[in-house]
């Protein structure tokens, strides 16, 4: 079928997985030489990564979603209330339940939110992310509202204040999750999703139901943001409507950008180019926006594949330099 | 009776954000997510206009030089936007709206590093309040709603009545039939952005002394604007202007009755709501 030429070979699985495997040596390394300062950014790298590849799932099925932060916000609070007493759940089982809970919203987001296609769908869901935002801040019982809801706990196989046995945690959760997104991804069901994202209507007209595809797409993607942050609440110890703020949505949507969306390593790429430019402005933390919103507007204007793209049209320009030589 | 002024009030607030937004997607399906800080910088336009030549003018006549000061500021950042971003991008509007999000954290950047992230005040240039019947509004609020109309009801015979409106409403019926018709997409669609751009920025003016002015303002209300447009059916200015009024009413009676904080939830819920049932608004044309 002509649809399914145009997407990849089995070859580019490996690819991913190579990706994943690297992103978790490149870690360990780094957070082995490195100082506390640098073991608690890999921490928050790591769980962002998480993040975009559960997001890139989402933009496989052709949509991009602005209410993925506010989604891992969901199991992040789910962690914080399940995990505290009334309920005194275990933390590590929390998580589980923090991605059970984003996915149950995202879910119930999915039905309206993808009848819309295109600007509709980015208006929306970000409409629908910052009403999640608001909903955070109001529902002052469950949540604590601005203050947020402090002491939460590390799960307990993990010795409290020990960052590296943490971010050890974090990318055992990034390698599981990784490597059911790229199955995911490589699956019969990930292929028709990708053919969907490409276009709706041929694939329609080719037998598969376009809704119940992108829906999937929606709800396992948004599944990997509720773990993530549970995750990032559980590293903090503490949870606010300000850790899911619209920045970090800018910060994961510029990652996919600036990095690409096609392979499992371009949001990868993207979200390290970016971690290491905000890391270098450390000094004056306010420039960063700045800084990334520059980025990202020339990537947008010069770039238009991103990274990815760039890795494409050097490894074209070799291959035609060795067929001349 | 007040609450029938308060519903008007609130109205013309969310109309006027909503107005230059519907305008430009309408018309070139491109979402400015600057927006909302062209809206902020209209509102430290007004502010620097009447702190740097109230003392001499007094303040009413500094307000009023303002709204110009404010329309030439946020126009020319739209002829920018324009030329270097949305020419460019034209035929993705995903690229765009990531374009414009970027700038609009760029913009507040630059706003915080300028005026600091502490909000400033504009005393109101028309003290005093004005009581119809038992109902009571300060003067402030009354030449919003009247300025606000003004613009609106100019827009309308802007858009239905001169000849530069008829070329816009045929770009945004059906762009290819424009230019058959010897219309220039381009220029039409540049005025149409430095509108929107202009009208974001009168409108931050306007509010400036009502809403307080923070780097974070327009960032703040856009995602109401956002809901407005998509129930009132994205593109219909129209729609929008009656969304505005829907959600005016809907929040002035939430919060009559005590339950302001599930405003956000209760907008939201009535925004997928629309969604589930008419994907492309209450007004909106099917694509």
């Amino acid at each position: 079928m002509q649809l399914f030429a145009k997407l990849d070979s089995p070859r580019t699985v490996v690819l991913d997985l190579v990706t994943v495997l690297v992103v978790i040596a490149g870690v360990s390394v780094l957070a082995a030489v490195g100082s506390s300062y640098l073991q608690g950014a890999l921490v928050i790298f790591s769980i962002n990564a998480v993040l975009v590849i559960s997001y890139r799932t989402i933009t496989t099925m052709g949509g991009w979603s602005f209410a993925h932060v506010a989604i891992m916000g969901v199991g992040g609070y789910a962690v914080a209330v399940l995990s505290k007493p009334p309920m005194d759940i275990p933390v590590a089982v929390t998580f589980a339940l923090g991605g059970l809970a984003a996915g149950l919203v995202s879910a119930l987001l999915a039905y309206p939110v993808l009848r819309t296609r295109q600007y509709y769908f980015f208006l929306s869901t970000f409409a629908a992310g910052e009403a999640l935002r608001q909903c955070f801040i109001q529902f002052r019982q469950l949540t604590g509202g601005t203050s947020g809801i402090a002491f939460i706990e590390y799960p307990a196989f993990v010795q409290t204040g020990d960052t590296l046995q943490f971010l050890a945690l974090v990318l055992a959760v990034f390698f599981l999750l990784g490597l059911f997104y790229l199955m995911f991804d490589a699956s019969e069901t990930g292929m028709k999703i990708r053919a969907v994202g490409l276009d709706e209507t041929l694939s329609q007209s080719l037998g598969m139901n376009p809704w119940r595809l992108r829906a999937l797409s929606f709800v396992l993607g948004s599944v990997g943001a509720g773990v993530a942050g549970g995750l990032l609440v559980s590293y903090n110890g503490i949870v606010a409507p300000a850790d899911f703020s619209p920045e970090l949505m800018f910060k994961i949507v510029a990652a996919c950008i600036v990095g690409g969306t096609r392979r499992l390593y371009g949001p990868i790429l993207g979200l390290t180019f970016l971690t290491i430019v905000e890391e270098a402005f450390r000094g004056v933390p306010e420039y960063v926006p700045l800084v990334w919103g520059g980025l990202v507007l020339a990537a947008t204007l010069y770039v238009p594949n991103g990274l990815e793209g760039l890795v494409d049209r050097l490894r074209a320009s070799l291959v035609r330099r060795r067929r001349h030589a | 009776m007040q609450i029938a002024l308060n519903i008007l009030s609130l109205t013309s607030f969310y109309m006027c954000f909503a107005l230059g937004l519907a305008l430009v997607f309408g018309v070139m399906r491109v979402i400015n997510f600057a927006h909302g800080e062209f809206y902020m910088l209209g509102a430290y336009s007004a502010f620097l206009c009447v702190s740097l030549i109230g003392p001499t003018t007094g303040a009413l006549t500094a307000y009023i030089m303002s709204f110009a000061a404010a329309a030439i500021v946020t126009g020319l950042l739209g002829v920018l936007l324009y030329l270097v971003v949305v020419r460019k991008l034209m035929d993705k509007p995903l690229t765009i709206f990531i374009a414009t999000l970027a700038l609009s954290y760029m913009l507040q950047v630059v706003v915080v590093e300028l005026f600091g992230p502490v909000g400033r005040s504009l005393p109101s240039p028309i003290p005093g309040i004005v009581r119809i019947g038992d109902a009571i509004l300060p003067w402030s609020r009354v030449f919003v709603i009247v300025a606000i109309s003004t613009l609106s009801v100019g827009l309308w015979f802007l858009l239905m009545r001169s000849d530069v409106g008829r070329r816009v409403r045929a770009v945004a019926q059906n762009p290819t039939g424009a230019v058959l018709q010897g219309v220039s997409v381009t220029r039409v669609g540049m005025m149409t952005l430095v509108a929107g751009s202009m009208i974001a920025g009168v409108s931050g003016a306007i509010m400036a002394p009502i809403g307080g002015i923070t780097p974070f303002m327009g960032a703040a209300a856009l995602w109401k604007a956002f809901i407005i447009i998509i129930v009132g059916g994205i593109g219909s200015i129209w729609g929008a202007v009656a969304a505005a009024f829907l959600f005016g009413t809907i929040d002035t009676f939430m919060t009559v009755a005590g339950a302001g904080r599930y405003l956000a939830l209760t907008n939201a819920v009535i925004m997928l709501g629309v969604l589930s049932v008419m994907p492309s608004g209450l007004f909106g044309e099917k694509e």
